[in-house]
């Protein structure tokens, strides 16, 4: 043999190896690329059906709110005490199930939205969702502090939402702290803010820190009307924005709940 | 092209009985008295504005304005109102969608067939109420409309 066919011999096996291999990666590649578009479309799928589900079962909502409503603007007078009582209870319930309804539509739309993204005053959110709470934390007597300000990039509505149910929550699960301060703080660390909301309420127990952000599951220790999924909406709006949304906590020792969210890359 | 007294007729298009119910409710309150015309599916609305049927005698009168649902038997919503934005003679009608859904298609096809407004209709009763009469002052007396009668 010569030379040339020996180095032909010897390497010939290894490139038919290397392009057997190459053939299989690309053949994963496909699969694996095929399998993320069924995905894909599975969940757009599925958020459509959450949506149109969400809205057929506000319609009869509507009615029976308005019903309810019609009996008491034209009857309230006729009524007995129990009777009232029984029709303020189903506007109750009824309350209830829109906000439920409402959250699960927040939820399917995440990360769909038609608003175009742009810059996002921190500070401006945090202050316009204190105010909505406003009556509710003088009530309580909660000490609100505010973040400095970071200019974020993406949809306003969204930012709000995770800061309204991230306040909420704080405030929601207060207990009996005699002294009850909620912080909301950032910090911006190249091209992602983390902000945190900080509270020194009752706190969470480790066993709980995954669950809670699976949607429906509440710490019962507290009587609440939200609908349990608030916190799974924030994580969804938060990673749909490319950031990550966590808490650190110990029971007694109150909450940070802490997410990334990319700045504003026009600069503050 | 009014019908010949003064009060200007309001057709709402609305299949679900009960939303009809509160609509009409909100549409009668207050002192500003409007005649209401109640169709229920988008077939009857296209009868009532082009005059067919049980509507051709005596002629239904050409409403001021029209609360038009979406999801609606026979031809949907999106379906009359191309119709009547796509028509000369009834496109200066305003149109003011009023649907439980607030989903972008929903809103961004209303408008791109030239809907006038879009309302979703409120849970809470006292909402509703307000919302549906602010609807009626707006388009009644706040708007010109056109030919300059307001």
């Amino acid at each position: 043999m010569t030379q040339i066919d020996t180095r032909l011999a010897e390497e010939a096996p290894d490139a038919l190896d290397r392009s057997a291999l190459w053939q299989a990666l690309r053949a994963e590649e496909a699969r694996r690329m095929q399998a993320e578009e069924e995905l894909s479309a599975r969940a757009a799928e599925l958020d459509s059906f959450v949506y149109n589900v969400s809205h057929e079962l506000k319609a009869p909502l509507v009615a029976i709110q308005g019903l309810a409503g019609i009996i008491v603007e034209d009857s309230a007078a006729h009524l007995d005490e129990d009777s009232r009582r029984l029709l303020e209870r189903l506007q109750v319930n009824v309350h209830v199930v829109e906000r439920l309804v409402q959250d699960l539509l927040d939820l399917s739309r995440a990360g769909r939205d038609s608003t175009p993204p742009g810059p996002v005053d921190l500070a401006e959110v945090v202050d316009e969702v204190a105010a909505t709470m406003g009556a509710r934390l003088r009530a309580r007597g909660i000490e609100l502090v505010r973040p400095d300000t970071a200019v974020l990039w993406g949809v306003r509505r969204r930012v709000e939402q995770v800061l309204s149910h991230l306040l909420d929550n704080a405030a929601t699960y207060m207990g009996g702290q005699p002294s009850p301060r909620i912080e909301v703080s950032v910090i911006e660390a190249a091209d992602l803010a983390q902000c945190s909301v900080k509270d020194n309420g009752i706190g969470i127990d480790p066993a709980h820190h995954q669950k809670i952000f699976e949607g429906f599951h509440r710490v019962r220790e507290v009587d609440s009307d939200g609908t349990g999924i608030g916190l799974a909406i924030c994580r969804r709006i938060v990673e749909c924005a490319g950031g990550r949304l966590w808490v650190e906590s110990e029971s007694g020792h109150g909450a940070a709940f802490s997410f990334t969210w990319p700045l504003s890359t026009s600069g503050s | 092209m009014m019908n010949g007294d003064d009060a200007v007729t309001i057709l709402l298009v609305e299949d679900n009985p009960d939303h009809a119910t509160l609509t009409l409710r909100a549409l009668r309150k207050g002192n500003l008295i409007n005649d209401v015309a109640w169709v229920r599916d988008g077939a009857e609305a296209l009868d009532f504005l082009y005059r067919r049927g049980a509507y051709a005698d005596p002629p239904a009168p050409r409403p001021g304005l029209i609360l038009l649902d979406i999801k609606l038997p026979k031809v949907d919503g999106h379906g009359v109102l191309r119709q009547i934005k796509g028509d000369e003679s009834l496109k200066n009608i305003p149109v003011v969608m009023l649907t439980t859904s607030s989903q972008p298609a929903d809103v961004n096809g209303s408008y791109g067939a030239g809907a006038n407004s879009f309302i979703t209709k409120p849970v809470s009763f006292a909402d509703f109420m307000e919302k549906i009469h602010a609807v009626k002052l707006y388009w009644m007396l706040t708007n010109v409309a056109p030919g300059g009668q307001s």
